[in-house]
C-alpha cells in the first residue's frame, strides 16, 4: 500500500494516486531532494557505521573515564537485581578506568573544583540569616526564655502537635545579636515549608534559618545519603537552637546496610530497624538539647504511599515518645479530613499529590512560626 | 527518562545501532523501510513510557485519532465536510489538552472567582497528574491535520504518523517539528551519504553543558533562593538574580533542544534550529524571531494568521497579537502568572508595533535637512540612506539601547513566568529598589550570567564559522572531547538530575 518516491510524502492508499485534485497547489517548500536540501553546505559527512561505533566509543571512554560517577548513579537506584547488576558494570567500568589511569582527568577537574580557589568561586549562597551563626551560646545568666512544657496549642482547629518537648537549651533572652537558630533539614517534601519559614521570618532579626534539602534521599539508603552522619555534619556546622526535621517520603524501599544485611520493604523487621534509624536521627538532632520539631508525613495521593508513610509515622511516634522530641502532625494542616489538593480554596498539594506548593507550605510554614514563637516568645511573621 | 542520565546513554546506545542497521538505504528494497520505522515508534514508546507508562496509550490514541482526522479530511466530498473533520480534529486536540493541562487551572480560578463573590462551593478539583510533552505532541498533531486541511501536505500512513508524533528526541520539549519537514525524511530514509557526526555531538555536549552545569548552578546558587525568599535579597542581587532566570531558562530550554537536535541528526533526521541568540534581540519582535523559533512559526502560522493575522487594519492586528502572545503564554502553563507574562510581551508587541508605524510615517514625510532641502538625506550605520524626520518626531532607538529595552522587557517578564504566584512576582520586582544584600553569592553566577549574554553577541558569520570549523575536525577528537564533557558534567554538574524546565509544558 506504501508508495516511496524521492520526493514525495508517502500516501496511505492505492487510491490516492489516482489523478491529483486539479485543485491541489503544489508545495513548494518539498524539495526534489530531501537530503541536498537538508545539507545545502559541504559538511563533514561520516559514514552511518563509522558514526554509530564513534558514538558507541565515546559513551564508552566517557564511562571509563567517569569511573566514580557510574558507581554514584549505580548506587541510586532501587536495591534489587537492576542495581546489584549496575554495581557490577559500574565498579568493573572504575576499576579498568583506574588501571588505564583514566581517571585521571576527573580527579584533576575534582581537585581543581575543591581546591581553594575553586571554593572561592563556587561559594554557595548562605540562603537566609546572613550573619554567621552566634558565637557560643547566648549567656544563660538571668533570665531563661519561657518554654512551654508537654502539649501546646498551634492555633489551628486540630491541634497538630502530637508530642511534647521539654528541651530547654536557649539559656539567655533573644536578640538581634543572638537569634534563634532554626536549622530546617529532609527530603524534598520540606522545601515548601522551608521556603515558607523563610518568607515567614526573613524580617524578623531574632530568627536565623537555613534548609538543608535533599531530594531522593531518606532513612533507608545510607548509601546514597547517611542522614546520621549528614545531620551530625550540619549540626557541628549550624549549631542550632532547634531542628525542623522532615523525612520518610523516599523510605518505602529496602533498608540498606541493616545489622543483617538488606531489609526488603514489608520484610519482618523493616518497621523495627526503620523505628531504630528514627529514633537514632532524631537522638542526633536532640544533642547538646536542641529543641527538635519532627514534622510527620501528610497524607498522600498514591495509594502505594499512603500506605507507606502511614507506617513510617507511626515509626516515628514511637522514636519520638523515646526521644521526647516535638511531633507536629501535618494531615491536621493539609489534610483534616484525608488527602485533598485544595483546601478552602488554597491549593495546598502539588498536581503529583505529593509535594507542597509555595501554598502549602505557607500553611504548614505558619503554624511551625507560631509553635516556635510561642515556645521562645517571639513575635510572629 | 532524562536526556542527561546514565540511563538515557545506555538507551541510545541501543537504540542508535539498531536503528541504522534497519534503516532504509540504496539497494534495501523500500517495503522493509517499515521495520525501521517500528522500530523508531516502539523506542520512542519505551522513552516516554520511561516517564508514566500510563500515558503511552494517550499518545497512541491521539495518533490514531490525528490519522483518522487526516484521512477524513482528505478523502471528504467537500468543503464543508473538510472543514468538519478540521473541526473534529481540533476539539480532539484541544479537548486532550485541556482536560489534562487546564482542568484543575479552570476550576481553581472559577472556585476562587466564586469566592470573592462570596459563595463558597469547593468545586470538585481534578488531580491529574500532565503527561509530559503533551502540548508538544498536541501541538504537532495539530499542525499535520491543519497542513493535511489546507492541501499543503497529503495524510500519510499511520505508522508514519505514528513515528512523527512520538519520535522521542524531540517528543518532551520539542522542538515542534511541522510534518512537512518530518514526513519527507521519514519517507526516504537517513541520508545515506553519512551522519554530521561533529555537529551532532557539538550539539549534544554544548546542550548537556548549557543544562547540566549552568542552568542548575544559577538555579541553585540564585534563582530559587530568589523566588523562594526574596525579602532577604537587596536591589543589585534581586536584578542579578532576575538576569540569572533569564539566562537559567535559556540555558536549560535551548540546552535541551540542543541535545534533541544533535540526537535526531545520530538517527538521521534534520530538526530546524530552535534558539538563535534570543538575548541579542533589538526588539520584541526580533526576540520572537530568536526564542522558541518553532513555537514563535506555529503560532503565527496557526493561531496568529487564522485570526487574520495583519490583513485587516492596525485594530484587528493588535486584537490578533495580543489573542496569540496571551494564549502562548497560556500554554505554557496552567497560571495566571504565565497569562501575563504572554500579556507583557503582546502589549510589547503592540508598542514596538505603533513605534515602527510612526517611525515609518515620520521618515516618509520628511524634513528640512542641513541644507534646508525637504528631501535631505542621512546616511544610516548600515549604509541605507533614509529621510530625516521631522523634529520631535519619534526617532529609532540606537542599537545599543535597542538591546538594553528589549532585554530587559524580557527579564521583567520572566518574573511573572518563573513566579509561583504574583504576590512572590511582585515582591521580587518590589525588592528591585531595595538596599544592599548581605547574603553571600558565588561569583560564578555573575560570571555566568555575563558570559552566556555576551557570547549571544558575537555575530551569526563568525559563530557560524567556528562552528563549522569544529566539526569539521577529525571524528576522533569529536569522540574524545564529547567523552571530556561528560567528566565536566559530573565534577561540575549538581548531585542528581533536575527535570528540564519545559518538559510538563
Amino acid at each position: 500500500m506504501a508508495v516511496r518516491t524521492d520526493s514525495d510524502v508517502v500516501v496511505a492508499s492505492r487510491r490516492l494516486h489516482e489523478p491529483s485534485d486539479p485543485h491541489e497547489p503544489s508545495d513548494p517548500r518539498e524539495p526534489s531532494d530531501p537530503h541536498e536540501a537538508r545539507h545545502p553546505h559541504l559538511e563533514q559527512r561520516t559514514p552511518p557505521a563509522i558514526a554509530v561505533a564513534a558514538v558507541l566509543v565515546a559513551l564508552l571512554l566517557g564511562a571509563l573515564l567517569n569511573g566514580p560517577g557510574l558507581v554514584r548513579a549505580a548506587t541510586g537506584l532501587p536495591v534489587g537485581p537492576v542495581r546489584d547488576a549496575a554495581m557490577v558494570v559500574a565498579d568493573g567500568t572504575a576499576r579498568t578506568g583506574a588501571t588505564l589511569g583514566l581517571d585521571r582527568p576527573q580527579q584533576w577537574l575534582t581537585a581543581a573544583r575543591d581546591s581553594d580557589v575553586g571554593a572561592a568561586l563556587g561559594t554557595a549562597a548562605t540562603l537566609a540569616g546572613a550573619e554567621a551563626p552566634a558565637d557560643g551560646q547566648p549567656d544563660g545568666g538571668e533570665g531563661t526564655t519561657v518554654l512551654g512544657d508537654g502539649e501546646e496549642s498551634a492555633g489551628q482547629p486540630a491541634d497538630p502537635v502530637v508530642a511534647g518537648s521539654d528541651r530547654d537549651r536557649v539559656r539567655g533572652p533573644i536578640t538581634a545579636d543572638a537569634p534563634l537558630e532554626v536549622l530546617l533539614a529532609g527530603d524534598s517534601l520540606i522545601g515548601a515549608i522551608a521556603d515558607g519559614y523563610g518568607r515567614r521570618t526573613t524580617d524578623n532579626e531574632l530568627i536565623d534559618w537555613t534548609k538543608d534539602v535533599r531530594i531522593s534521599t531518606g532513612l533507608a539508603r545510607p548509601d546514597v545519603l547517611d542522614w546520621h552522619l549528614h545531620l551530625q555534619q550540619l549540626l557541628d556546622a549550624r549549631d542550632p537552637d532547634v531542628v525542623v526535621l522532615l523525612l520518610g517520603g523516599n523510605d518505602d524501599q529496602s533498608l540498606v546496610a541493616a545489622p543483617d544485611g538488606v531489609l526488603h520493604y514489608g520484610q519482618p523487621g523493616w518497621e523495627e530497624e526503620y523505628e531504630a534509624r528514627a529514633t537514632r536521627l532524631q537522638e542526633i538532632a536532640a544533642g547538646a538539647d536542641r529543641e527538635v520539631v519532627w514534622l510527620e508525613l501528610p497524607a498522600m495521593r498514591p495509594a502505594k504511599l499512603e500506605q507507606a508513610r502511614q507506617r513510617m509515622n507511626a515509626a516515628a511516634r514511637r522514636a519520638a515518645a523515646e526521644t521526647g522530641v516535638l511531633l507536629v502532625d501535618t494531615d491536621a494542616l493539609i489534610a483534616p479530613q484525608g488527602y485533598t489538593a485544595r483546601l478552602e480554596g488554597v491549593q495546598v498539594r502539588a498536581d503529583d499529590g505529593v509535594h507542597l506548593p509555595h501554598p502549602g507550605g505557607d500553611v504548614v510554614a505558619e503554624v511551625l512560626d507560631r509553635i516556635l514563637s510561642e515556645r521562645y516568645g517571639l513575635p510572629t511573621g | 527518562m532524562l536526556f542527561p542520565t546514565v540511563r538515557f546513554a545506555l538507551f541510545l546506545a541501543i537504540v542508535l545501532p539498531i536503528a541504522w542497521a534497519l534503516a532504509p538505504r540504496p539497494g534495501r528494497p523500500a517495503v522493509e523501510a517499515w521495520r525501521w520505522k517500528l522500530f523508531l515508534v516502539l523506542a520512542s514508546y519505551v522513552f516516554y513510557g520511561a516517564w508514566d507508562w500510563r500515558f503511552v496509550p494517550l499518545l497512541m490514541i491521539s495518533t490514531v485519532g490525528n490519522e483518522i482526522a487526516a484521512m477524513g479530511i482528505h478523502l471528504a466530498r467537500d468543503r464543508a465536510q473538510r472543514d468538519r473533520w478540521l473541526i473534529g480534529a481540533l476539539i480532539g486536540n484541544l479537548g486532550l489538552l485541556a482536560w489534562w493541562k487546564y482542568a484543575g487551572f479552570l476550576t481553581g480560578s472559577a472556585d476562587g472567582l466564586l469566592r470573592l463573590l462570596g459563595i463558597d462551593v469547593n468545586l470538585p478539583y481534578p488531580e491529574l497528574v500532565l503527561p509530559v510533552g503533551i502540548s508538544f505532541f498536541t501541538f504537532q498533531a495539530i499542525s499535520y491535520v491543519v497542513d493535511v486541511h489546507r492541501r499543503m501536505i497529503r495524510p500519510t500512513h499511520l505508522l508514519d504518523v505514528a513515528v512523527y508524533l512520538a519520535f522521542f528526541p524531540q517528543l518532551v520539549a520539542g522542538p515542534i517539528v511541522r510534518a512537512n519537514e518530518f514526513l519527507p525524511q521519514l519517507a526516504v530514509g537517513p541520508d545515506p551519504r553519512g551522519v554530521p557526526v561533529g555537529r551532532a555531538l557539538r550539539l549534544i555536549a554544548i546542550g548537556l553543558v548549557l543544562k547540566v552545569v549552568v542552568a542548575n548552578h544559577l538555579a541553585t546558587e540564585i534563582v530559587d533562593p530568589l523566588f523562594a525568599t526574596p525579602g532577604q535579597y537587596g536591589g543589585g542581587q534581586t536584578l542579578l538574580g532576575i538576569y540569572a532566570y533569564a539566562v537559567q531558562i535559556y540555558a536549560d530550554f535551548a540546552g535541551y533542544t540542543s541535545i534533541a537536535i544533535g540526537v535526531a541528526l545520530l538517527l538521521g533526521f534534520e530538526f530546524p534550529r530552535n534558539f538563535d541568540r534570543p538575548y541579542a534581540a533589538r526588539s520584541l519582535q526580533d526576540f520572537w524571531r530568536r526564542w522558541h523559533m518553532t513555537l514563535s512559526r506555529w503560532l503565527r502560522d496557526y493561531l496568529y494568521i487564522p485570526l487574520g493575522g495583519n490583513a485587516h487594519g492596525q485594530r484587528r492586528t493588535e486584537r490578533n497579537l495580543l489573542i496569540t502572545m496571551l494564549l502562548g503564554g497560556l500554554w505554557h502553563g496552567a497560571a495566571w502568572t504565565f497569562v501575563v507574562w504572554g500579556g507583557i510581551h503582546g502589549v510589547g508587541l503592540v508598542i514596538e508595533r505603533r513605534r515602527r508605524a510612526s517611525i515609518a510615517a515620520a521618515e516618509a514625510a520628511g524634513a528640512p535637512g542641513p541644507t534646508g532641502g525637504r528631501h535631505d538625506r542621512e546616511p544610516r550605520t548600515d549604509g541605507a540612506a533614509h529621510l530625516v524626520p521631522p523634529a520631535g518626531a519619534v526617532r529609532p532607538l540606537h542599537p545599543v539601547a535597542a538591546w538594553a529595552v528589549t532585554f530587559h522587557l524580557v527579564c521583567l517578564a520572566w518574573v511573572f513566568f518563573r513566579a509561583p504566584s504574583f504576590e512572590v512576582a511582585l515582591t521580587v520586582l518590589a525588592g528591585l529598589g531595595g538596599g544592599n544584600s548581605q547574603v553571600p553569592l558565588s561569583p560564578t553566577v555573575p560570571l555566568l550570567v555575563a558570559a552566556v549574554l555576551l557570547t549571544q553577541q558575537v555575530p551569526d558569520g563568525t559563530r557560524k564559522g567556528l562552528q563549522q570549523a569544529w566539526d569539521a575536525l577529525p571524528v576522533p577528537i569529536h569522540v574524545a572531547s564529547f567523552a571530556l564533557v561528560l567528566v565536566i558534567l559530573d565534577v561540575f554538574g549538581p548531585d542528581g538530575v533536575a527535570p528540564f524546565i519545559y518538559f510538563q509544558f
